[in-house]
């Protein structure tokens, strides 16, 4: 072991971060072998070539730091290991993508790597409407991945390190621990989400089929719409994404399962353990269900005010399916880009902004703020309200449901508001960019709060046309609003203070 | 095992009659306004 305690740090993160290079190369093969059954030849070589590379980069890095495996990582390596393999994850995935030549340059592969990854769903793809089979499966399997946590996948089963991997863990933005080790949980939550990926597939494939798809093509985009809705994602199969259905059913379907996708995994697991009751008192659900419903109110009389949708079916097929999809940060569409910013109306827009900033559940699929640190702070304004109007001898202590009561500690509120604050500031930055890019505001605030978000409602900003540092900082803001900033954070000041010893 | 079994089909069933409130919900509001 090298004497330097800085080098030997080195080598567990680098072993680390080969095993999840690994599994992302041996996962790769499943567009490969979706590109033979569809014929696609060529893409299926472009697979097997980047897999192959893939592959020997992850056990180069783990030949590299194999000896030192058994070192325990600190809370900040492991964020470090979580953070930096998302990054090389991003341009190791994005080389299919490059060669396939259906992207502009390298870095709108990357842009559509980490929207895939980060289950944001702004895409920058070319002729999306003839893009193979091999590829589509791609970015759906990359954007699941991404939902569930591939870090976690990784390690759940290459690691018995399980003191490492709840590190890792917690640094790819899951904090809930849904059994006593994270490898289970990390289990636990492929079950649940494997288990729905069978009933969604069948589900969504029915639908496809009833709106006048050919069952074959019908059950692909069946799964390939259910991986995007249950991992709150926006992709779509078609350049028109939800909109080119034309299809009620598809639209309920697929809301049912992106508002399913943006619970709490320890919700889930709750509920499919007996504790069916949870569902109906949870803070975050009920948190959600009064942010939804209040904003869902401002959008829709904003529309009625610039009377956008003239009935009743129109006004729930299009204005309630968006702001759902905005509020669970899925991003799927069924109205054009544009039409946001020429039909909608600033007051509707606001509230879809908000929404899509309130994002979903905590330890789920969905980005944003999360309804959990949201109802968090209002049972701490409402504590505070509460502590003034009663005798300064009288002590009174707040609660919170989330699984079981919890007592609201200064450091929970304190934690809620700092992850805000930082959210807010992201989506400061993003909208200042936009602005300086040549966009109005209301363009520039709706882009910045989808990415920041992990949303990908798009209302136009996103094109291969738009200039390389506002996608360079797109991808950023994408990365950091996923992994909730401190994971990040701790691989930015780790490189810094790298560079300065050296 | 069938208990668990249960259970699960139960929790799925229970998550999917609140993700149909949600819908409902969104329906009524629509109608309503």
């Amino acid at each position: 072991m090298p004497e330097n305690k800085q080098i030997s740090r080195f080598y567990p993160i680098c072993y680390y971060i080969g095993l999840i290079i690994l599994v992302l190369g041996c996962l790769m093969i499943i567009p490969a072998v979706t590109a033979v059954f569809s014929s696609e030849f060529n893409i299926f070589s472009i697979f097997l070539a980047c897999a192959s590379l893939t592959v020997m980069i992850g056990l180069g890095m783990i030949m590299i730091g194999c000896h030192y495996r058994q070192i325990k990582l600190n809370f900040g390596e492991g964020t470090i290991v979580a953070s930096a393999s998302w990054l090389l994850g991003m341009l190791l995935c994005a080389l299919p993508y490059y060669f396939s030549g259906n992207y502009g340059s390298y870095l709108d592969c990357c842009f559509d790597v980490m929207s895939g990854l980060t289950t944001t769903g702004v895409v920058l793809i070319k002729d999306l409407d003839h893009v193979s089979n091999g590829i589509n499966m791609w970015r759906h399997l990359l954007t699941f991945l991404g939902g569930q946590g591939m870090v976690v996948l990784a390690l759940t089963f290459l690691s018995r390190r399980y003191a490492n991997v709840y590190m890792m863990y917690v640094g790819e933005g899951k904090d809930e621990k849904l059994s006593p080790n994270a490898v289970t949980t990390s289990k636990s939550i492929w079950k649940i989400s494997l288990l729905y990926l069978a009933i969604g597939t069948v589900v969504m494939t029915v639908f496809v089929v009833h709106a006048g798809m050919p069952i074959g093509e019908g059950f692909l985009h069946g799964m390939w719409i259910f991986m995007s809705a249950w991992s709150t994602g926006g992709f779509a199969p078609m350049s028109q994404n939800i909109l080119y259905y034309h299809n009620l059913g598809v639209e309920v379907g697929s809301m049912i399962f992106f508002i399913l996708g943006s619970l709490n995994f320890a919700l889930h697991y709750a509920v499919l353990h007996g504790q069916r009751k949870e569902i109906w008192k949870n803070i975050e659900v009920v948190t959600f269900s009064i942010t939804l419903s209040v904003l869902t109110l401002i959008a829709v009389s904003g529309l009625m005010q610039n009377n956008v949708y003239p009935n009743v079916m129109a006004m729930f097929r299009k204005g309630f399916y968006l702001m759902v999809s905005g509020h669970t940060t899925t991003g799927f569409m069924n109205i054009y880009a544009k039409q946001f910013f020429y039909e909608w109306g600033d007051i509707a827009l606001f509230a879809l902004i908000l929404a899509m900033l309130f994002g979903g559940s905590a330890c789920s699929t969905a980005g944003g703020f999360k309804a959990l640190r949201i109802g968090i702070v209002c049972r701490a304004v409402k504590a505070e309200i509460g502590k003034m109007l009663i005798p300064d001898s009288r002590v009174k202590t707040s609660r919170i449901h989330h699984i079981k009561d919890i007592i609201l500690s200064d450091a929970m509120v304190k934690s809620a508001c700092l992850i805000i604050a930082l959210y807010l500031l992201t989506f400061a930055v993003g909208t200042l960019a936009g602005m300086y890019a040549g966009y109005p505001y209301m363009m520039a605030a709706f882009e910045s709060a989808s990415v920041t978000g992990n949303v990908g409602l798009s209302i136009g900003i996103t094109s291969p046309a738009m200039p390389a540092f506002l996608k360079i900082l797109y991808i950023v803001i994408m990365w950091l609003g996923r992994l909730e900033f401190m994971s990040v954070l701790t691989l930015i000041a780790y490189v810094f203070r790298k560079v300065r010893r050296a | 095992m069938k208990g668990k079994q249960n259970n699960i089909v139960i929790g799925i069933f229970v998550e999917m009659i609140f993700a149909a409130i949600v819908v409902a919900g969104g329906w009524m509001i629509s109608v309503l306004l």
